[in-house]
């Protein structure tokens, strides 16, 4: 780093710290710290930044748009299979249509894999062979059937529209670890969940912290390509610029405002070269790409596998948290909200998500980065074991499946258990402010700790809820 | 960092708030009413009703522990309870799993210290509070207000002082500035020296109008020599349309504006931006701000509205579509979270917004460092959900307001000489209805013209009615049961001899059917629960404008018809809400918009709403008429969009001739609470009664009081002369006037077959009736049929809310009577006893008591013209928000702006004139170090601008500024990255050159290069934007096409220019409003040159250098 850049960085952090004493929570000055350490030498963020020793330093957030069926997925209920086409016996909650059919048996087949033998559907053979590495997690709930207040209340732990998202939160508490991409990256594979991109904002937390929406493609970020035909000619400009710049800085003296935004321009600078940089997967070997199917040809596999691949160059770089929307795959199938055409629609997702998710995981693995890295999937909620018409499941937040692996995970573990039906959880019920404490507990935060104010209250990701899920702990 | 500190206090307050850890100790100390709402009805409410309450609509084992009652009388094991007595009392030998057989709950015992509470209440003798099984008013429950709450600098009334005495005698130009030099001479500092003049009028602009100086406003300023140049400039500022748009947007902030719903489908918010225009229109004509206020929370209640200047519309209305712009969920599956939820938001944007204050916390425990009540909370929930959304016609509901006036006025003058003409133009020909019937008998079935003149002839009767007679008594009407003529046709069609024998029995018999239909109807309708009833003369009138007249029409009154040649006269057979067909043809002004989704019909102006009630657990049934919707409001939801709501709202295809049911089934809302909105959709609409009950009431009964008359027939003579006998006392009734007797409908009834058979009975002309038909024309001519709509609010009928426990919209609480929070507004405020009491919150909100309305406010204003409040956490002057930096001069400035008659431009001028925002911004390198966050104002802040101004100052560089005002949004445009459900179109890259403000706010879909400058996401309250920075915002300046389109603009307008150094000069002024320096115009020639002298430069480079400029840090921030 040039030495005069280092400088405009100190200052910026300076600026940013004395602002700090207005409101930010005490874990995320230290982070700053740590950053400004980075910044001083070079290497990654120390880790006296953390409440406890961290297990993961990423987060690769797979987010099932629509929510999967666990029945169908991670969650094998034979009594489905007995009953199907029976009146459903339990008392039956509200559900979005209120159009509740008879009992609906899994039309996959489920089989054990690996060593721990937990059986996964035919839906995901290929995330079946790395199921050692995995805890399903059996016995989640959310708290609204509604996919906008759903996903609000997934990424944010609270079912209203502006709530800070947790990469947010994660960006906040332990700073980035990279200087030229943002902390918090969101690969939007075509379908932005229901609720909009405030899935990834930052609330009130400071903007610096949203999430960096990245297209597959080209042209990953808003305005990342330069209007120049030719970079001396944007050089050009920016020296211009830097020479205003400078003459106002001599009159102005220093200012903190200003010379924050000046180093804005320096990251931004940065960014038109190191996001095509990261996009460009060139240099990955044959066997990789085709590991993440890639060259596969359902063309919606190629999409996912990209956003996987993407997503482990990201983690090399040292991004915090990396979320993965899915692809729209058309014909009907609306992300993984089967209402209707459950058959279809779910084989056509999981064609889409199986094979280079399972590829991301082995991958990680074989770099020696999995241990680093927690890798999460969920939807925002689950879908019932009874008919929404003859061949659909409705919404269901009762109890629904989430998976782990990566860094501080138990693999080949199951945790919690939903009725005999696959409706509501029964055993070891939980909830998405548990998986949010989990998530920060592994990357050495303690949720409790992690705070904001904002309108009068120290605010959490976790609001005053949350409990470690210790069963999937390794 | 004191906030760590804080964590262990949250996490007590929060185990205290749970009711199970320590309470019971401390509960020692209470009295029974408080412990039994902190503690024991909680615990109920979550561990016992879901089997045993009457919510619940279980009551397993036969037990109910919603009651004491209940308690005592126990289920099939015996009373629950004995009070005093908890070792005999079941309940504990339930709860405490002594007995293997009755373990309550039964899948989780209960922790000690719950048993422990159980067991104190009874001990304490089961305290229950009188009133019904959700409870009576909270007792002082929770916290309690005390002195040390109360000690907290914002609930110290306004202290007005002299500003103090200060030394330094050769600065400071007002007051204000005496208050700044005293903290600064206080702590060994000094004013930094004035800005130098460009900067001040730069910053002047930006603070007042969000728009740079044209370069002619700058030169011209530089060179007025005069000693009040600057203060002319100020005023020229405020003067401007474009101050408005620039502190609107400031407001827009605090009231979360927003075009469109968000989530999932992002639906637009129909004519929100009449709201935004409101809002610019009030300031620019410096409406005073507590009348602002008023108008917000209760501008549809105001005696005198204000009118619009020049158009006369009612403007104070608008200001009460602020509550309505939050976020909607279209089809929530809790619909009553999903209320408490928008209510939340409303309670807290509204209490952020006028008082500094957060509510929220409230919202699930007393609030732990303000002293806000739970009951507070609730108590404010109920101000709003005794009002409800609608669309109003607000530019011509004034107009209209008067027409109506001076047509009720007409009518009721006219009333009694219509009534005389026309039972006076009926008596004629009712006095021969016994001729005429028993005339018609001796005619044959088909009677010939020659048979009937042979008749006629020997009776001394007419032709004509004869033959209409003979004609109307066929076999039709014999079986047409509500004719009152229909025995008599029957009779008629018997052959000759059996009539006498037979006339006899077949009048008993159908008078005997008469009685049993009515009887029926009566006993159906009094099985059912009446929920509405226009006869109740206390039922409440809620029109949503004026088409429904002043109240209900009394049975027996006149119902209009629109024909001014002959206004279609009945009389009303029941009591019933009626739409009158003169006001037909209202309808929508060009831009508005309908409601979206299943309400998205014409309502405005043609609605009638009910009374707030609770639905039961039957099925509802409205008796109507003609054709129109019902609109069942369930917990306030208005956004019903898919299936699970809609059934909700019905239709009605008028094609059921006369009074119906129709049925609605909404015993899933059983418990919630709703109101019902009817609209007309054609001109024939009205509405009696709305009842609950289980099977529906048979169709009403002819309401004719036919019966007697019919028993006392012995013959054909006598059941003639009866029926005649009937018709004359019908019409002594219509002389009499209405309601004079319970029987007013039925006695309508007859006059009405006398009103539409005019051939049968001969009616004369009626002067009276025509000449009112032709003034009733006349006034509706002054009709404003056509009006733009806006959202505001109609007040309902008062509800007192629920405690919801522990914020649960499932656990019930304590009533929450309608007030203000305690600590403010005091214990006793008067109860409020009509309407929603939005006015008396309004009132009392402005009430010369109040510190936090003026003193909010006129921290809004400094935070915005200097840069940081008095108190920095704009919305929040609580425990919790930060302390003021100068306290005596927030209290100088509030008292000062309340005696100037609360003039927010006045006071943004005394700020503005004064020193201290004067100073030059300059880094002071000693000083900065005494003073690091400036909070003492040694010198001005500088200031990057925000989004809007940026993308302001650009159109206005550029010169493609468009500076027209008000209207539609323009749709933003969408990058290939904005997808998603409810994608709107897209609009123009430069937004048509129209102001920032002007741009939709979709949700959804906000403008990324807003979004990257901090606008913020409409969701809450937020009086001070973040002022961040991220890579984003360098990326839009230097590559975002609308930024390089602007250049490419500014570049073309400046070509005329040819002298590169006059040129640059040009563009620095407009730019910075100041001119280049020498150093300046070097570099720019020197990256312009092409290295050829005598060549001039392409026009590209001079977008290039427009391009740089645009970046400059110098153009987005104001010094």
């Amino acid at each position: 780093m040039n030495p005069q850049l280092r400088d405009i960085h100190a200052c910026t952090r300076r600026s940013l710290l004395a602002s700090c004493a207005l409101g930010f929570g005490a874990t995320a000055l230290r982070a700053l710290l740590a950053d400004v350490a980075y910044a001083d030498d070079g290497g990654p963020s120390p880790r006296r930044a953390l409440d406890h020793p961290a297990k993961a330093k990423s987060v690769i957030f797979l987010y099932m748009d629509g929510g999967v069926s666990q029945v169908d997925s991670f969650d094998p209920k034979p009594l489905l299979e007995k009953e199907h086409g029976k009146p459903f016996r339990m008392k039956i909650e509200p559900t979005q249509f209120n159009n509740n059919g008879n009992v609906l048996a899994s039309p996959w087949s489920f089989k054990p894999y690996g060593q721990s033998g937990i059986p996964v559907s035919e839906l995901f053979q290929h995330i079946g062979e790395c199921i050692d590495d995995i805890a399903v997690v059996r016995s989640m709930t959310a708290n609204f059937s509604e996919h906008t207040n759903a996903n609000y209340f997934l990424h944010s732990g609270s079912g209203l529209q502006g709530r800070p998202s947790m990469g947010a939160w994660t960006t906040y508490g332990l700073g980035s670890a990279c200087r030229d991409l943002p902390g918090f990256v969101v690969l939007n594979g075509g379908l932005i969940p229901p609720g909009g991109i405030d899935c990834f904002n930052s609330g009130f937390l400071p903007a610096s912290f949203q999430g960096s929406l990245f297209r597959p493609g080209a042209e990953a970020v808003d305005n990342i390509r330069p209007h120049e035909a030719r970079p001396e000619l944007q050089s050009r400009k920016l020296a211009l610029m830097r020479s205003l710049d400078g003459m106002l800085i001599d009159r102005a003296g220093h200012q903190d405002a200003l010379e924050s935004m000046i180093a804005n321009y320096e990251m931004a600078y940065a960014m038109q070269s190191s996001v095509p940089n990261l996009m460009d997967i060139s240099g990955e070997s044959e066997a990789t790409k085709h590991l993440y199917g890639l060259d596969a040809a359902y063309p919606h596999t190629r999409t996912y596998g990209m956003q996987c691949l993407v997503a482990r160059r990201l983690v090399e770089r040292g991004v915090r948290f990396i979320e993965l929307t899915c692809p729209n795959v058309g014909g009907g199938a609306d992300r993984w909200d089967q209402h209707g055409n459950l058959r279809q629609g779910h084989a056509d997702n999981a064609r889409a998500v199986d094979q280079p998710i399972a590829a991301l995981l082995k991958d990680l693995k074989a770099r020696g980065l999995l241990k680093d890295t927690l890798v999460i999937w969920t939807g925002e909620f689950g879908r019932t074991p009874f008919a929404q018409g003859s061949d659909g499941r409705d919404h269901n937040p009762f109890g629904f499946t989430v998976w782990l692996a990566g860094g501080g995970i138990k693999g080949g573990t199951v945790y919690g258990e939903t009725d005999e039906y696959g409706y509501k959880a029964i055993d070891k019920k939980c909830d998405i402010h548990d998986l949010h404490a989990t998530m920060l507990y592994l990357l050495g935060v303690d949720h409790k700790r992690l705070t904001f104010r904002y309108g009068g209250r120290d605010m959490r990701l976790t609001d005053v809820h949350g409990e470690i899920l210790d069963g999937i702990l390794s | 960092m004191h906030l760590p500190a804080l964590l262990p206090t949250i996490a007590l307050c929060l185990l205290a708030a749970s009711g199970l850890g320590g309470t019971v100790e401390g509960a020692t100390g209470q009295s029974d009413a408080d412990f039994f709402e902190i503690s024991v009805r909680p615990l109920l409410s979550e561990q016992c009703y879901s089997c045993h309450s009457q919510k619940s609509g279980k009551s397993k084992g036969g037990l109910r522990v919603d009651s004491l009652p209940t308690l005592l009388k126990g289920g099939e094991t015996g009373p629950a309870l004995v009070p005093g007595k908890p070792d005999t009392s079941l309940m504990i030998k339930a709860v405490s799993y002594q007995d293997a057989d009755l373990q309550m709950p039964p899948k989780k015992r209960l922790g000690e210290q719950q048993v422990a509470i159980f067991r104190e209440w009874i001990t304490r003798g089961a305290y229950w509070p009188a009133g019904s099984s959700t409870g009576s008013p909270l007792p002082i429950a929770g916290k309690v207000i005390s002195s040390t709450d109360a000690d907290h600098w914002a609930w110290a009334p306004i202290r007005a002082g002299e500003p103090p005495h200060v030394s330094s005698h050769g600065w400071g130009r007002s007051p204000i500035d005496r208050f700044v030099l005293a903290k600064l001479e206080a702590n060994d500092l000094h004013p930094a020296p004035e800005a130098d003049r460009r900067t001040l009028a730069r910053r002047a602009s930006f603070a007042v109008t969000g728009l740079p100086l044209s370069s002619e406003q700058i030169e011209a300023f530089i060179a007025d020599q005069s000693s009040d140049a600057y203060e002319k400039l100020v005023d020229s500022l405020l003067a401007s349309p474009s101050y408005g748009e620039r502190w609107a947007r400031h407001w827009l902030d605090l009231v979360r504006y927003g075009e469109s719903r968000g989530h999932e489908f992002d639906l637009t918010i129909p004519n929100a931006w009449q709201y935004r225009d409101y809002v610019i229109r009030a300031l620019n004509s410096d409406l005073p701000y507590n009348e602002f206020v008023r108008e917000q929370i209760a501008g549809d209640l105001l005696a005198k509205p204000r009118l619009n200047p020049s158009q006369g519309f009612n403007e104070s209305i608008i200001g009460t579509g602020f509550w309505f712009l939050g976020e909607g969920v279209h089809s929530p599956v809790d619909i009553r979270q999903d209320e408490a939820d928008r209510l939340d938001n409303m309670v807290d944007v509204s209490c952020k917004t006028f008082l500094g204050l957060t509510v929220g916390c409230a919202r699930c425990h007393d609030h732990k460092f303000d002293p806000i009540l739970t009951r507070d909370y609730y108590a404010l929930d109920a101000f709003i959900q005794s009002s409800s959304y609608r669309l109003v016609r607000f530019e011509s509901l004034e107009h209209n307001r008067e027409v109506a006036a001076r047509l009720q006025s007409l009518r009721r003058e006219s009333d009694h000489a219509l009534r005389l003409a026309t039972a006076a133009a009926l008596a004629g020909g009712v006095a021969k209805l016994r001729d005429y019937l028993l005339a018609s008998l001796e005619a044959p079935p088909s009677p010939s013209d020659s048979q009937i003149a042979a008749i006629a002839d020997a009776h001394h009767l007419e032709h004509g009615r004869l033959a209409a007679w003979c004609a109307h008594l066929g076999p039709a009407t014999a079986g047409q049961h509500d004719d009152p003529f229909s025995v008599l046709a029957a009779i008629r069609q018997l052959p000759a001899a059996e009539r006498q024998p037979q006339s006899a029995a077949l009048a008993a018999g159908r008078a005997g059917e008469l009685d049993k239909a009515e009887r029926d109807f009566a006993a159906a309708v009094a099985a059912c629960t009446t929920l509405v009833s226009y006869a109740d003369p206390h039922e409440s009138w809620i029109p949503d404008d004026v088409s429904y007249g002043a109240g209900a029409a009394e049975a027996g009154s006149w119902s209009y018809g629109p024909d001014a040649a002959q206004p279609h006269l009945i009389l009303n057979e029941r009591a019933e809400g009626c739409f009158d067909p003169l006001w037909r043809g209202l309808g929508l002004a060009g831009d508005s918009a309908l409601d979206v989704g299943a309400l998205n019909y014409l309502r405005a102006g043609r609605t009638l709403r009910t009374r707030n009630l609770t639905l039961g657990d039957s099925e509802i049934r409205i008796l109507l008429r003609g054709k129109g919707a019902i609109y069942a409001a369930v917990d306030s939801h208005y956004l019903i969009n898919g299936p699970l709501h809609g059934s909700l709202v019905q239709h009605c295809d008028g094609k059921t001739p006369g009074w119906h049911w129709i049925g609605m089934d909404l015993r899933s809302y059983a418990g919630h609470l709703a109101h019902f909105e009817f609209t007309a959709e054609q001109d024939d609409f009205a509405v009696a009664l709305l009842l609950q009950g289980a099977s529906p009431p048979p169709p009403p009964p002819p309401r004719a009081p036919l019966a007697a008359c019919l028993r006392s027939a012995n013959s054909c003579e006598s059941l003639a002369g009866g029926l005649q006998t009937l018709m004359e006392q019908a019409l002594a009734h219509v002389a009499g006037g209405q309601g004079s007797d319970g029987d007013a409908g039925a006695w309508a009834a007859l006059a009405n077959w006398l009103l539409a058979h005019p051939a049968l009975v001969g009616a004369a002309d009626s002067a009276p009736l025509h000449d009112l038909g032709q003034r009733q024309a006349e006034i509706a001519k002054g009709i404003q049929e056509k009006s733009h709509l806006a959202m505001a609010m109609l007040d309902g009928t008062g509800v007192d809310g629920h405690v919801y426990i522990r914020g649960s919209s499932h656990n019930l609480g304590a009533v929450a009577p309608r007030r203000l929070p305690e600590s403010i507004f005091g214990a006793d405020q008067p109860a409020i006893t009509s309407g929603s009491g939005r006015l008396e919150w309004a009132d009392r909100l402005l009430s010369p008591s109040d510190p936090f309305v003026p003193r909010v406010i006129v921290n809004r204003v400094w935070h915005h013209l200097i840069g940081r409040g008095i108190v920095a956490s704009v919305d929040n002057l609580g425990a919790l928000g930060e302390r003021p930096t100068h306290p005596e001069l927030l209290d100088y400035l509030a008292q000062q702006f309340v005696n100037d008659g609360w003039s927010i431009k006045r006071l943004i001028r005394s700020i503005l004139c004064s020193s201290t925002f004067r100073m030059s911004s300059a880094a002071d390198g000693p000083q900065d170090a005494k003073d690091p966050d400036n909070r003492l104002l040694h010198r001005a802040f500088i200031r990057r601008l925000e989004g809007e101004a940026i993308r302001d100052e650009i159109l206005g560089v550029s010169g493609r500024l468009d500076a027209g005002q008000f209207g539609p949004p323009v749709p933003i445009h969408l990058t290939d990255s904005m997808q998603g459900r409810g994608r709107p179109e897209s609009g123009p890259l430069d937004g048509n050159g129209r102001r920032s403000i002007y741009l939709s706010v979709t949700r959804n879909f906000l403008s990324p290069m807003m979004l990257a400058f901090d606008t913020p996401i409409p969701f809450n309250t937020m009086g001070r934007r973040a002022s961040s920075n991220v890579p984003a915002q360098a990326l839009a300046l230097m590559n975002d096409p609308f930024v390089i389109q602007q250049a490419e603009v500014w570049a073309k307008r400046l070509a005329p220019e040819r002298d590169a150094a006059k040129r640059i000069a040009v563009m620095f002024r407009q730019a910075y409003a100041r001119p280049p320096s020498a150093g300046e115009v070097s570099a720019a020639l020197a990256f312009l040159g092409s290295g050829k002298p005598g060549e001039a430069p392409s026009p590209q480079a001079w977008t290039d250098l427009a391009h740089v400029l645009f970046n400059t840090k110098e153009f987005i921030f104001v010094q």
